[in-house]
């Protein structure tokens, strides 16, 4: 493999910049949205590395699912809080940034830093042939998590 | 390779800065997200050195550990709060 490409590095940076305000913002849900914009732009570097399936699962189960559910409780926990107006530029850029990169990808341009691409079936006939067991243990596992989590919650 | 490594540790070594800076439970919970986010990264970043799939397929256990680890962590918040009237911890 060569060195990182272009869009590898204008990536990494957006993540660690995002992930860096995300650990420092003061609020909460400031905190979150950076921390969804660094989601984003590893995915993007997924894309890049060639595992469009690692990719796409970062996109639904964590900036999806798992953000998601954060937003919802951090609105559960101060839902009238008012937050001060802030000035926009350093977001701003950031998201601008991640737009730019989004654009320049438009054109089906292909993963530049993948050595070769591992597709979908590849990953799916492991999982379900070899893994099998430890995809039913990880279901167990979120069984008991929805059980502990619904004890926990009830009043 | 090395960008990959470099940026997997980059990732942690925020999240531990997160955890050690920060006294507020969300927050907590935010930086083990990092953690182990930066974590399942490295599985990716490992699976396409090795050109196999089985990187990813850990990927995806470790992103169902996480999810149920957030899950979890979320309800102990929301059952502090209610306890405390607060997200602060200590």
């Amino acid at each position: 493999m060569l060195g990182p490409s272009v869009l590898f590095s204008v990536s990494a940076t957006l993540a660690v910049f995002s992930t860096l305000m995300a650990m420092i913002s003061r609020q909460a849900i400031h905190a979150l949205l950076y921390f969804i914009l660094s989601l984003l732009s590893l995915s993007l570097i997924l894309f890049d590395l060639g595992a469009h399936f690692a990719a796409a699962l970062e996109l639904l189960i964590y900036a999806g699912a798992i953000m998601v559910l954060f937003l919802f409780v951090v609105m559960l926990l101060n839902p009238t809080q008012e937050l001060p107006r802030k000035n926009l530029w350093l977001p701003g850029s950031l998201f601008v940034a991640f737009l730019a990169e989004l654009i320049w990808l438009m054109p089906g341009k292909a993963s530049l830093d993948a050595a070769q691409v591992i597709n979908l079936s590849e990953v799916w006939v492991l999982l379900f042939k070899k893994y099998g067991v430890l995809v039913e243990l990880s279901s167990f596992l979120l069984l008991a998590g929805l059980i502990a989590a619904y004890r926990i919650g009830r009043k | 390779m090395t960008a990959v490594i470099l940026l997997a540790c980059v990732l942690f070594a925020l999240g531990v800065l997160g955890l050690l800076l920060r006294r507020n439970f969300l927050f907590i919970i935010l930086s083990l997200e990092v953690m182990i986010n930066s974590a399942a990264f490295l599985w990716v970043g490992a699976s396409v050195y090795w050109g196999s799939a089985e990187g990813q397929v850990m990927f995806l256990f470790v992103a169902a550990a996480a999810a149920t680890e957030m899950a979890i962590g979320l309800a102990l918040l929301i059952a502090y709060d209610r306890l405390f009237k607060t997200s602060e911890l200590g």
